[in-house]
């Protein structure tokens, strides 16, 4: 299904052609034909400051995976979300044909509330109810420039919500992108984008403005075809030497089908979202090991979707709108050689609002601030320690301290042993903590009595995460190899759910905990400059039960992570410019919480075959990816199938 | 050393970090010993230094030079003779300025004092040109054949340059970026890679042309990237893509100035006005001893003798590629990376 409509399209270039025409009326600075000392003496600005640069593995306090940008490549990934499956125990849902959930070893939903998801340091967790809208996120596959994932809890480097895991994504500086770029994806049946990318730099502000359009039919069983419609700008001005500022700002606005055929509570119906951010960082860079970072950002998110039955007389809906702001400082200082500390402030406000979901229209506004510090001491060449935590106080909730104490031991040059403990709270959503969604005669805002369907009586605490883990990393600099295995013990109690208390009523509470204890093997490869090899594993054995209702009583949490995840890339370049690669993932039997379904395991096979080319002022490549090549399998519901892709790409640069 | 050594001068440095009450001292001293060096002044045996600007880079070379004149007197102050040093600046410049100076050696500190002074009608018996790169020098048809003129140059030997690539190079090949300015030196980078054993792979940029896919294809297929200084390239429009995606590619950059491994060059060999004021006193103290007779004076125009290490630790780190200290890599860099 389709649904055709190009204003917005008409709408948007008008802004994008204004903005470039502002940008060519300013001339560049010439080129300094004098070749002086001055090349050699004067300032220039730290590229590579301790924000930018990555600690090394070996260091880090955390299982870390890295997908970078040819591990992007060879996936043949046309949608963000899908690059997640690569890492260790990671699972990816398609709830709708085009919308999506990511989680690290199950035990969530379509809102993925346990992970932290951050672009380019500002988070993109939904405050209402919770979760990640990644089909609404403005930003490109090509705009990606890495992605680090953080296996198991991280708050006290990343605050609440850095639960099960935190994903980070770096989007490239627009200095490397000059030029002009045009992305053309054509699937089978109708899956098409279409994007397009400008970046320069005007004096010493380096930008870029990209543009989407897309239309996916989703799933051939489901009523959930998109069109989705995005623009993004970053612009990075280097003030001074010492000072940069990177200011970024995205719009989105997208229509989704979705529903079930014969369900009065989710009836086939449109559900149209608009997204859009703004984020400002000033970074200073005393250069004398001393970095100052101050952002702000604001997230906005408006979710329309509510329907009528005209026939049993009601109207409903789970449409929203939600608002993050977010204010940090950070300070990084190496106070000695063998010390570096982290530590900063922050502030955040959250709101949302929606007839629907929380029985008024009225603005539920959610206050937090937060401090936090790591102390990274490196008291020997075998050694590295890392001492940090956060304090967050909540508005109407007690003070939480999130400690994480993290060991590197390096046995030797290659190999290090990892021990790290820490603990973790997730803080209710705004909808667990304020829901009051329910059924209002048809066409009206007043309830029908007894109709209440989801409320939030009593005051919910967050859920504690408390892990442990002993890592082991190899690291082969000269055979470019490096091998990384997490076994773990993760503790959830505290669970925030609801149970049935009386007639079709459900209402939050904290009860029950669970309990995962797993290994995660990561391995990557590459043999070559030519050749990539990266291989994950994951085992996960969960247990647990909470509180449902006064019979049965308590619901077993069994199997609701998958006990085993693969993911298998190979890729390899010859050098005619032609690549080759496939990726293989496997996902046991699993039993997604919520309104998810248990379904059987699945295989995927993707397959990639590439063509560069270069001709005079431009270059690019044209791409054939088969995806799922091995047939149909279920996801999340049992009534979402997949079947084979095959998508024809042409990407092309013009410097 | 670090990057921040070098300004302002050591000397400097050390007064500002004396307690006030032993730093009046000091000063007091100093009159003095440059009172007696004034003494001692042969007249007509002068130096005259003339900068280009009035900046923190030209007045270290400047006060480098002193001390370094003066240290084969210590302890003989009677008995030496120092020249005398006047300086002249070009934003208060005169042609009477040299004509006061008919028999002596005039040392210029940068591009447009080498420029100004070459413009001169004045008959000049020597010039030193310093703090300049070679390619200016070339550009400004400076009279070098002709013997009046000499040069320190700015820039290191290729060997130089090339021994350090080499030796934080995990892997044997070098990238290097050539522009119009570098272009000319292909033959005798390939004639130094023999000598090394590695293996250069070249990525021309012409005027006008954007580096970005040119700088992928040749991050591709190196290990490391030698940045030699050329004026097209390593301009501030290019220094973030160049090192964003070096870093990315995982591929270190050797820089060619402090600031450059500020920025997240991985390492650098450079001078500093330090090294350079150094060079510029052994210069003139082997002329003074000589006698000053240009004819007989035919110094070939050089690479600078002294030079500077730095290394940025925390992007070494990160690229998890260990380098030996700045020390070891200076003595490994004398030993083998003799001046061409």
């Amino acid at each position: 299904m389709k649904i055709i409509n190009t204003s917005w399209l008409e709408a948007a270039r008008l802004p994008t052609l204004a903005a470039a025409l502002l940008f060519a009326t300013i001339s560049h600075a010439s080129e300094d034909n004098n070749f002086s000392e001055s090349l050699f003496f004067g300032e220039l600005p730290v590229v590579l400051s301790a924000t930018r640069l990555s600690q090394p593995l070996k260091d880090t306090p955390a299982s870390i995976t890295v997908i970078d940008r040819e591990m992007i490549e060879a996936s043949g990934a046309v949608q963000l979300v899908d690059l997640l499956r690569l890492v260790p125990g990671f699972q990816v849902a398609y709830y709708t044909g085009t919308k999506y959930s990511a989680t690290y070893h199950g035990h969530a939903d379509q809102y993925s509330r346990d992970m932290q998801v951050l672009i380019n340091g500002r988070s993109i967790y939904d405050p209402a109810f919770g979760g990640v809208t990644w089909g609404d996120q403005e930003l490109e596959i090509d705009d990606i420039d890495r992605i680090e994932v953080i296996r198991g809890p991280n708050a006290a480097a990343y605050g609440s919500n850095s639960f099960a895991g935190v994903i980070n994504i770096i989007s490239i500086h627009p200095s490397q992108q000059q030029g002009s770029h045009l992305n053309v994806v054509a699937g089978k049946g109708a899956n098409d984008q279409v994007s397009a990318r400008y970046a320069d730099s005007v004096g010493d502000l380096d930008y870029r403005v990209s543009l989407r359009y897309s239309e996916d039919s989703g799933f051939d069983t489901r009523h959930d075809s998109a069109q989705l419609r995005r623009l993004s700008f970053r612009g990075d001005y280097q003030i001074d030497p010492s000072n940069a500022l990177q200011m970024e700002f995205g719009f989105s606005n997208n229509d989704y089908q979705d529903g079930f055929s014969g369900n009065i509570f989710q009836p086939l119906r449109s559900t149209p979202q608009e997204h859009s951010f703004q984020h400002f960082r000033w970074e200073h860079n005393s250069g004398v090991g001393s970095e100052y970072l101050l952002q702000f950002y604001h997230n906005q998110q408006i979710v329309t979707d509510s329907f009528t039955n005209s026939g049993l007389g009601f109207s409903a809906g789970s449409g929203f709108s939600s608002d993050r702001y977010d204010l940090e400082f950070q300070h990084t200082y190496g106070l000695t050689e063998k010390h570096r500390l982290v530590w900063g402030a922050g502030a955040r406000r959250d709101e949302t609002s929606s007839i629907w979901t929380f029985g008024s229209t009225d603005k539920i506004e959610r206050d937090q601030l937060r401090a936090f510090f790591n102390m990274e001491w490196n008291p020997s060449d075998q050694m590295m320690v890392n001492m940090g935590g956060m304090f967050e106080k909540f508005e109407s909730k007690d003070g939480l301290f999130s400690p994480r104490l993290a060991l590197n031991y390096h046995l030797d040059e290659e190999n290090t042993l990892r021990l790290i403990a820490t603990r973790g709270y997730r803080m209710p959503t705004l909808f667990e903590d304020n829901a009051n969604l329910r059924l209002y005669y048809a066409g009206t805002t007043t309830p029908i009595p007894g109709q209440l369907l989801y409320y939030a009586a009593q005051d919910i605490n967050p859920e504690i995460i408390t892990a442990y883990e002993i890592g082991f990393l190899k690291n082969i600099p000269r055979y470019n190899l490096t091998f990384d295995a997490r076994l773990y013990n993760e503790t959830v109690t505290d669970i925030i759910h609801t149970k049935a208390i009386s007639g079709v009523t459900e209402q939050y509470i904290n009860s029950g905990k669970y309990t995962i204890n797993g290994i995660d093997i990561g391995l990557d490869w590459k043999p070559s400059r030519q050749s990539l090899i990266h291989l994950g594993y994951s085992f996960a054995h969960d247990y647990g039960k909470q509180f449902k209702s006064t019979s049965p009583g308590y619901k077993l949490l069994n199997d609701q992570a998958p006990n085993q995840t693969v993911s298998l890339l190979g890729s390899y370049r010859f050098s005619s410019g032609t690549q080759l690669s496939g990726a293989y993932y496997y996902l046991s039997e699993i039993d997604w919480p919520g309104d998810g379904d248990n379904v059987p395991y699945s295989k995927r096979l993707d397959v990639k075959i590439s063509q560069d080319f270069k001709a005079s002022g431009m270059d690019g490549d044209v791409a054939l990816i088969f995806q799922n090549i091995n047939g149909r399998f279920q996801d999340f519901y049992t009534e979402n199938y997949w079947n084979e892709s095959i998508f024809l790409q042409a990407r092309l640069n013009w410097h | 050393m670090s990057w921040d050594d070098h300004y302002p001068s050591r000397t400097q440095r050390l007064i500002a970090t004396m307690p006030l009450l032993t730093r009046g001292w000091w000063y007091v001293l100093l009159l003095v010993f440059s009172l007696s060096t004034a003494m001692a002044t042969h007249s007509d045996t002068d130096v005259l230094i003339v900068s280009s600007a009035d900046s923190p880079v030209y007045q270290s070379v400047i006060s480098s030079l002193r001390t370094h004149l003066a240290s084969p007197c210590t302890g003989n102050e009677i008995n030496c003779t120092l020249p005398m040093i006047k300086e002249a600046k070009l934003s208060n410049w005169s042609e009477s300025i040299i004509g006061m100076h008919p028999n002596g050696v005039v040392i210029t500190l940068g591009r447009e004092a080498a420029k100004q002074v070459a413009l001169s009608e004045k008959k000049i018996p020597h010039v030193i040109n310093a703090l300049i790169p070679k390619a200016a020098v070339d550009q400004l048809n400076l009279n070098i054949s002709a013997n009046r003129n000499t040069a320190i140059y700015l820039d290191q030997p290729i060997r130089r340059q090339l021994h350090l690539a080499a030796i934080a190079n995990p892997g044997d090949r070098v990238g290097i970026l050539l522009g119009p300015t570098t272009q000319q030196l292909k033959p005798l980078i390939a004639q130094e890679a023999i000598r090394l054993g590695i293996k250069i792979n070249y990525q021309n940029i012409l005027k006008g042309e954007t580096i970005g896919p040119l700088l992928k294809d040749l991050l591709g297929g190196s290990d490391i990237l030698l940045a030699l200084p050329d004026p097209l390239i390593y301009s501030r429009k290019n220094i973030f893509n160049i090192l964003l995606s070096s870093y990315h590619s995982k591929v270190p950059v050797i820089g060619f100035s402090a600031t450059y491994v500020k920025a997240g060059a991985i390492a650098a060999v450079y001078s500093s006005p330090d090294d350079i004021g150094h060079h510029l006193a052994d210069t003139i103290n082997t002329m003074y001893q000589e006698g000053i007779e240009p004819t007989l004076h035919s110094h070939l125009s050089e690479h600078p003798k002294y030079f500077s290490v730095d290394v940025n630790k925390m992007v070494s780190r990160s690229l998890g590629i260990n380098l030996p200290s700045n020390k070891e890599i200076i003595k490994i860099l004398s030993v083998k990376g003799e001046i061409k």
